[in-house]
């Protein structure tokens, strides 16, 4: 259940995160060089020079949807002309440029220099920066990465670090500003080490009942896109994974009658985070696990972390492009959703299908035929909008939720 | 009846015994296939074909675009005879989440299906050079198609090849200038050039020549002028809708017509050449994201130069390259005091097309007053 009052790494985060804006636009308006760039573009490049600073739009719009002012951003877009069916993360940031971020928690974000995006998330990232790319003139490099039905090939390695080494030549020429690879080195480790601290976090989730639940996983992941490569991401993660192997020696639990153990499949829903929460936890279900936190740090198939040797932070970025869900096709996110079936002794699942993310969704109702067929587990699906409340039903996703909880207990019964 | 309601037989009268490979869509490398000894076809406007979605919706949410929906009912619902394969590339979101559903275990496509597959890179060519990996692309390609069909790749067999699917862009272009100048409709065109993607290339010429002959000759009234934009042409109705409202549909900017045909390369034997050259220097399309600047360019050049003083975007519902892009256009076209008329297809909209007509009338007398 959502706490009243935060904890120790909750009150540490809400800092950091203030910090982490504060200095953005501090830094920005004393004239660093802003780059805006999707979540998956391996910021610790920007670590590597002087006087560069990066924003993350994505992080920004899940932030303003948490805030419950996503559908008020939503329709400022939507009035420019912006088609309801598109991303509703794109749309917040949109609206939320029409007006220097008047409705925004942290002010908006400060106007970028260069945009990065790519594409194995979703391609159309890259059109959603092409619209500022296009108002504003600023230079726009997309990353290709390409969509992975196996794990990634050595030709797209060498590819996407060919791709990661231009991008460098182009910030120091759009900069004048000099790469240095020692700080870029450094900052590679911070996220190396605050990525062990996250995978030690999320396995406490594997104790029965769970010291923690995948709504902690959603609010505690905005460090590694905002302030990844950096120590104060790395102490975070630990303070957090310190933090939930304690209440787990102390028996500190969210659901204390844990008797449902769940795992979600998509984007966070980031409107009903309290809500959702608090009501299954009044049920005795914790969603104890999800696709969209456990993809942090690992590769195809698999949602261990990717063991790195330590040696060449380009040959890690490049494959660690490839974390998250939505790069991998059907058969290596069934791999990696198996695994955490079984780790995390999960009873039912939740495919949250959501018309904001077709590239996270399409591909839900083979893998929930597969899971239900193949493994027998339950699993319904729900619709959800990631940061648009307007296309989210409390009841109707509750139906399927309680429907499930129901199937679970006829499973164990039988 | 509509040229692609028997699927099956026009690929089975007109294969030959060649083995049949099923294009995802949109830019699929036909000539390279073609000159394998396969008969390639592109698998969209299969919609007057499939007959409904049962089978696509126990896979695809509904809220992917009727081109994927369409394309999965066709190869999971049985009614139709498997390809011997399919090609995909990273076309768009949903079409690369595809090709392991159509695979799927259990399902009626079956096991035996050859897949093949290319990564088009999508980098900014002034960022990067990616014709390497192009060029390594289509030659892993070549391998896995000779392997699967049990074909040879043959150099003097592809040049030829090219210079058929040449010809074949040429009498598209032609085509597309009577349509221009009033004298053949875009109808019509546009039924040719989608019902050609089933035909093999000098059967596609044979139609184009076809048309161009049915052409009528003199001078034409020179009525306002539109430019089309979209991924598919709209439905028939519409478009004779827009004609009989004294529309001239003056240039298009369709995927499956005008960004198809508008580049034609340089002929050679040389795969890899060939395709660096067709797909760096196509026509700019919203899902193709290294052309994005010049598609601006392009596109606002191509509204001026044929004179058109309205468009018409046809959006494909649930194509969001293409709906991220109409805003920064509508905006810069009515900076250039050209009208705008939106309109929308999802999957049932072809039999529900009143409201459409109303809209295109009123634009109509909009551009002719």
């Amino acid at each position: 259940m959502a706490q009243s009052t935060k904890s120790r790494a909750g009150r540490h985060l809400s800092q950091i995160m203030t910090d982490g804006y504060m200095e953005l636009h501090t830094r920005a308006s004393q004239g660093a060089f802003c780059v805006w760039i999707a979540i998956n573009v391996p910021a610790e490049i920007f670590a590597g020079f002087e006087n560069v600073i990066y924003a993350v739009p994505e992080s920004h719009s899940a932030m303003c949807a948490g805030k419950g002012i996503g559908a008020v951003m939503c329709e400022k877009a939507e009035k420019l002309g912006y088609s309801m069916d598109l991303c509703s993360y794109a749309r917040i940031d949109i609206g939320n440029t029409t007006d220097n971020g008047k409705d925004s928690p942290t002010f908006g974000l400060p106007k970028p220099d260069l945009l990065v995006s790519n594409n194995n998330n979703c391609a159309l990232l890259a059109k959603w920066f092409d619209v500022h790319h296009r108002e504003w003139s600023v230079p726009h490099n997309v990353m290709d990465i390409p969509f992975c039905y196996t794990p990634q090939q050595e030709k797209d390695h060498r590819y996407i670090i060919s791709q990661i080494k231009d991008l460098i030549k182009l910030i120091e020429r759009l900069s004048g500003q000099e790469f240095d690879a020692e700080r870029f080195n450094t900052a590679v480790h911070h996220s190396w080490r605050g990525l062990k601290e996250w995978k030690r976090f999320l396995h406490c989730a594997r104790q029965c009942p769970s010291p923690i639940t995948a709504f902690d996983s959603f609010v505690h992941m905005a460090p590694f896109l905002t302030l990844r490569g950096t120590p104060v991401m790395a102490d975070h993660f630990k303070l957090l994974a310190d933090e939930a192997e304690d209440k787990s020696a102390t028996g500190q639990l969210p659901v204390p009658g844990e008797k449902f153990r769940l795992f979600w499949d998509n984007i966070a829903p980031w409107h009903q985070l309290r809500k959702m929460s608090k009501r299954l936890a009044e049920l005795d279900a914790n969603i104890v696990g999800a696709s969209y936190t456990s993809c942090m740090g690992t590769v195809e198939g698999s949602f261990a972390l990717y063991d790195w040797d330590e040696k060449d932070p380009f040959d890690y970025i490049a494959r660690t492009m490839n974390a998250y869900m939505c790069p991998h096709g059907l058969e290596l996110r069934h791999s990696s959703m198996k695994e955490a079936i079984s780790e995390l002794t999960i009873d039912g699942i939740i495919f949250a299908s959501n018309r904001s993310c077709k590239p996270y969704s399409i591909t839900q109702m083979d893998q929930q035929k597969r899971i239900s067929e193949h493994l027998g587990i339950p699993a319904t699906m729900i619709e959800v909008d990631h940061a648009d409340v307007r296309k989210y039903s409390e009841a109707n996703a509750f139906l399927r939720i309680e429907a499930l909880l129901e199937t679970i207990e006829a499973h164990r019964k039988n | 009846m509509d040229p692609t309601s028997n699927i099956d037989l026009i690929l089975n009268q007109n294969s030959g015994g060649r083995p049949i490979i099923g294009c995802f869509p949109l830019y699929p490398p036909l000539e390279l296939f073609s000159s394998m000894g396969l008969y390639p076809f592109v698998m969209w406007n299969l919609k007057s074909s499939i007959g409904d979605l049962t089978e696509s919706d126990k896979h695809i949410q509904s809220y992917a675009c009727a081109i994927a929906r369409e394309l999965v009912q066709y190869v999971l619902s049985g009614s139709f005879s498997n390809p011997d394969g399919i090609f995909f590339y990273n076309a768009c979101d949903t079409l690369r989440n595809t090709p392991e559903i159509l695979k799927s275990p259990g399902s009626a496509s079956g096991s035996d299906m050859a897949m093949l597959q290319m990564h088009l890179p999508q980098v900014n060519r002034f960022q990067t050079n990616a014709d390497d990996y192009l060029k390594n692309e289509i030659e892993e390609l070549i391998i896995a198609t000779e392997k699967a069909f049990n074909v040879k790749f043959d150099p003097c067999r592809f040049e030829q090849t090219v210079l058929q699917y040449s010809d074949l862009r040429e009498y598209c272009q032609q085509a597309e200038t009577k349509v221009a100048e009033g004298a053949l409709s875009f109808e019509s065109f546009a039924e040719v050039v989608m019902a050609n993607y089933l035909l093999p290339p000098e059967l596609q010429i044979e139609k184009l020549i076809d048309l161009i002959r049915q052409s009528k000759s003199g001078s034409f009234r020179k009525s306002p002028g539109v430019v089309v934009s979209g991924i598919m042409p709209p439905p028939g109705k519409v478009i004779r809708a827009i004609e009989a409202s004294g529309l001239r549909i003056v240039s298009n900017d369709i995927a499956a017509l005008k960004r198809s045909y508008a580049y034609n390369p340089k002929p050679t034997g040389d795969p890899g050449t060939y395709y660096t050259d067709l797909y760096n220097n196509r026509f700019p399309c919203t899902t193709l994201l290294y052309k994005s600047d010049q598609r601006l360019d392009m596109f606002l050049d191509l509204v001026e130069t044929s004179e058109a003083s309205g468009v018409i975007f046809c959006g494909e519902k649930y194509c969001e390259y293409e709906y991220f892009e109409f805003p920064h256009l509508e905006k810069r076209l009515k900076e250039k005091g050209v009208a705008i008329l939106n309109m929308e297809f999802s999957i049932d909209d072809v039999d529900n097309i009143g409201a459409y007509i109303t809209r295109i009338e009123a634009f109509a007398e909009l551009l002719n007053s």
